[in-house]
């Protein structure tokens, strides 16, 4: 079975007792210990203008209570303000990711993620991790 | 200024090795001014399953942890800190489950103050890490 591994380096040394930490997972099925063998790649995406609501992940594509995870990235050059709102479901707002951010979050099949864009010209990134 | 790296590295899920690098420096929304508020990691045991324990609250009128809301760049780190490789944690957003974390597993992600952010613990004796880096002000 494939080896896949997820660091996170979180340097918050500007705050009090911030430093920095690494924090590093094996992706494995769930409640397994059988690696994780299914990715679609990491997807580029140009968006000529703002867009509502782009599936990201689709759960009716997926087998439910998994341990799946999503990597999504706004990759928007030259600007600060253009954001990704991440949400889930029925538009249950999580978030926004300005430019330069990025998430890695668990997926378990049976909730839509989807992006809506802020501005024209925004380009995202993501994949997706997951059992089948 | 804090930052979040993530590294994701496989020599064998995909017909090419996998390793992909990307590290966001943590600003306020729109700008590049730094985030200012950071709970530091915070750790807690749950002796029993728990079902919604609030990470982060999404109410602007709490005297102690109201975060500010919707135009922020708030980031939030929840890791399943337990042993073993069975016992899970929910992650969810208001009441909606956005996936699972088996042991060693952690997530990232930004949170824009309008919904908690809650956990379920699957069983007894489970423990969790979690972090929020804020904003104190609307951008």
């Amino acid at each position: 079975m494939p080896t896949t591994t997820a660091t996170l380096t979180l340097n918050t040394s500007e705050f009090s007792g911030g430093g920095s930490i690494s924090k590093s997972t094996t992706l494995r099925k769930a409640g397994t210990a059988t690696g994780i063998d299914q990715f679609t790649g990491v997807s580029r995406v140009y968006q000529a203008t703002a867009a509502n609501d782009i599936s990201v992940v689709a759960a009716g594509s997926y087998a439910d209570a998994q341990a799946g995870k999503v990597y999504i990235k706004n990759s928007t050059p030259d600007t600060n303000t253009a954001y990704l709102l991440v949400e889930m479901a029925s538009n249950v707002i999580l978030g926004r990711l300005y430019p330069g951010d990025w998430m890695f979050l668990p997926t378990d099949g049976t909730t839509d993620i989807k992006v809506s864009t802020s501005a024209a010209n925004m380009y995202y990134e993501f994949g997706v991790f997951h059992e089948g | 200024m804090a930052t979040a790296s993530i590294t994701l590295t496989s020599g064998d899920l995909t017909g090419d090795p996998l390793n992909l690098n990307s590290t966001a420096t943590l600003t306020k929304a729109a700008n590049t001014t730094p985030l200012d508020q950071f709970t530091g990691i915070t750790t807690v045991y749950y002796p029993t399953a728990t079902t919604a324990a609030c990470i982060a609250l999404a109410d602007t009128a709490s005297t102690v942890l109201g975060y500010a809301d919707t135009t922020v760049a708030h980031k939030v780190y929840i890791k399943n800190a337990s042993t073993g490789i069975s016992d899970y944690v929910n992650v969810e957003i208001a009441t909606t489950v956005v996936g699972r974390l088996y042991p060693g597993d952690w997530c990232f992600f930004p949170w824009d103050g309008t919904n908690n952010v809650d956990i379920d613990t699957s069983a007894a004796a489970m423990t969790i890490e979690y972090a929020v880096l804020s904003q104190s002000v609307a951008s």
